[in-house]
């Protein structure tokens, strides 16, 4: 509840009515971009030249058709969905794993690794890529799928970990006792009591490390040099230099990579913004 | 009795055992192998080195200018982007928050741009800002009379289009996380200040503003921490030019070492930026805990 909720009544509507007026304004410049690249992807070259900001005259999907094929779509998307596919869901199981002992055995051990795992979000990818670059090289993990995997999961790690040992906490630990007293090993307890009371933090986990890794493009373009393992961005950037004069085909592909993220968007909006907020309100 | 309870915690400890060894591998080994060659002279290909103390370091800021403009060019990104998110995103959530229609389509529309690859917004804003005729900035300039404007040929002009995207791509980002502080605001506080007979600049500079104050520290943290960090846009939207007048931080260390080999030097500077990352993030966290002991 905020301040203009409190006054807009008052106004008989005029400040409501000149609000929205003004948020239509910025939400049109905001969405300027995505129009002006999409319209101008149904464009003929000579179309676009001519009148670059209307609607096309008369759509051609021809520009598609060689993006498609440019940027091997097919190849560069599949490869984005196993990479991103795998990080997922080994970066759930581990960090689920790791997280459950971690918050709820009291051992030195625990408030160490704790420590260990909390430090590490203070560790950005940026600052360590050099002697990654080497770790990656001195294990032939360079041009891998699982090499890449590995790396997203390892450095997800922290963060994911931090996320769901602080969800351990909130979950009453009477039903594992119990458990733990009929004699059930402490994996069996994680595996078939604890994991599946985690699904709404593995919600914000899946969501935050599948964008994380689908957009990725620090790593992909040290560690995927192969244009057979080119991830979609990969794509994108390698085909940028040669159509500096024509971008028919290149907007095609921008449209083609933003797609796929915005079909996520749409579907999983919700959990985006819980994941965000739910840190916001904790500070 | 003893030994029994070991063996328990231990069968607990299994469960961490892949997370360690992927986390030691993938980031607690190279940030200390970093630190490590950093003050040695490595050459990246023999095992033969020797320690230099901080050589690296004195080096990398004298030798060449590189890395010096490059952490002064990402600092003022950092600096510039960080004041205006403050300034834009504050008001944008007040009235995201407020009782305006369709404020869940405008809330949507507005972080989403925050979703997409920075590489691709990049790139789809290099489009907006090109100078040839397909360029939408300038042909909407056009249709004013004014002649194109080669947008990223000009240092001052690169450095302002990089914030523009900055500020296009996350101002909704950071007023989402606004929103959910204002909701956390009880209604009562707002009618407490009407009736002492505050109005709305009032209950706003008041009431809304210190309240606001958890949401400013991780609005101002990750605005701060997420353009040292700024790479794929600049990439994209500059190459660093025109020459190296945008160069930032992680472009020079992947350039210098790399590319052109200098490890030492490559390192000392990432060892520079995990610091100065680090002294943000703590003196930030403790300024906001400070200011948030002083309200209670």
């Amino acid at each position: 509840m905020s301040i203009t909720k409190m006054h807009y009544k008052d106004k008989k509507n005029v400040l409501g009515y000149i609000l929205t007026f003004v948020v239509l304004l910025a939400v049109l410049v905001i969405c300027m971009p995505f129009y002006y690249i999409v319209v101008n992807t149904f464009k003929t070259m000579q179309d676009a030249t001519f009148h670059p900001i209307s609607l096309p005259g008369r759509i051609t999907l021809d520009n598609y058709i060689n993006a498609l094929k440019i940027m091997n779509f097919f190849r560069s998307f599949s490869n984005n969905i196993i990479i991103t596919f795998f990080t997922v869901l080994f970066s759930v199981f581990i960090c689920s794993a790791a997280a459950y002992p971690i918050a709820r055995r009291k051992t030195k051990l625990n408030s160490f690794l704790k420590f260990y795992f909390v430090s590490g979000l203070m560790v950005p990818l940026q600052a360590i890529i050099i002697p990654l670059y080497l770790v990656m090289k001195s294990m032939h993990f360079v041009n891998s799928f699982h090499g890449i995997i590995l790396l997203y999961i390892g450095t997800g790690c922290a963060f994911n970990v931090f996320l769901y040992q602080g969800f351990v906490k909130t979950i009453p630990y009477d039903i594992e006792e119990s458990a733990l007293i009929d004699g059930c090993s402490p994996i069996r307890i994680y595996w078939s009591i604890v994991l599946p009371l985690m699904q709404p933090i593995t919600a914000t986990v899946i969501v935050y490390q599948a964008m994380i890794t689908w957009n990725d493009f620090l790593s992909a373009l040290l560690f995927l040099q192969s244009s057979k393992l080119q991830t979609m961005v990969l794509a994108v950037n390698s085909n940028i230099g040669s159509f500096a004069t024509d971008w028919s085909n290149l907007i095609c592909m921008m449209v083609l990579t933003i797609l796929p993220v915005f079909i996520f968007f749409i579907f999983m909006q919700k959990y985006i913004i819980k994941g965000l907020t739910s840190g916001a309100v904790k500070g | 009795m003893k030994i029994k309870q070991i063996k328990q915690e231990l069968s607990y400890e299994i469960l961490v055992i892949p997370a360690v060894v992927l986390f030691t591998i993938f980031s607690v080994l190279p940030l200390l192998g970093g630190l490590f060659l950093s003050f040695t002279d490595w050459d990246g290909l023999s095992f033969n080195f020797k320690f230099v103390g901080i050589e690296n370091y004195i080096n990398a800021f004298t030798v060449s200018d590189v890395f010096l403009i490059s952490f002064e060019h990402t600092l003022f990104i950092a600096a510039v982007t960080t004041i205006l998110f403050t300034i834009l995103a504050i008001p944008l959530a007040v009235i995201l928050d407020s009782k305006i229609p369709f404020t869940k389509f405008f809330r949507a529309a507005f972080f989403f741009p925050s979703v997409p690859s920075a590489l691709v917004v990049g790139y789809m804003w290099s489009f907006m800002l090109s100078s040839s005729s397909y360029g939408f900035v300038n042909t909407i300039l056009g249709n004013f009379g004014i002649s194109p404007i080669n947008w990223t040929g000009d240092p001052t002009l690169a450095f302002l289009s990089i914030i523009v995207v900055q500020l296009w791509g996350w101002t909704g980002w950071h007023a989402v996380i606004y929103i959910a502080n204002l909701q956390s605001i009880p209604t009562e506080y707002y009618e407490a200040a009407k009736i002492d007979g505050a109005n709305i600049i009032q209950s706003f500079k008041y009431v809304t503003l210190p309240l606001l104050t958890p949401a400013m520290s991780m609005s101002i943290l990750f605005s701060i921490t997420g353009a040292m960090k700024i790479y794929d846009i600049v990439y994209a939207l500059t190459g660093g030019g025109p020459g190296t007048s945008t160069y930032v931080v992680v472009q020079a260390i992947l350039k210098e070492g790399i590319n052109l080999g200098k490890y030492g030097m490559a390192n000392a500077a990432s060892i520079v930026l995990f610091l100065v990352i680090l002294v943000i993030t703590l003196i930030q966290q403790k300024v906001m805990s400070r200011r948030e002991e002083g309200m209670t």
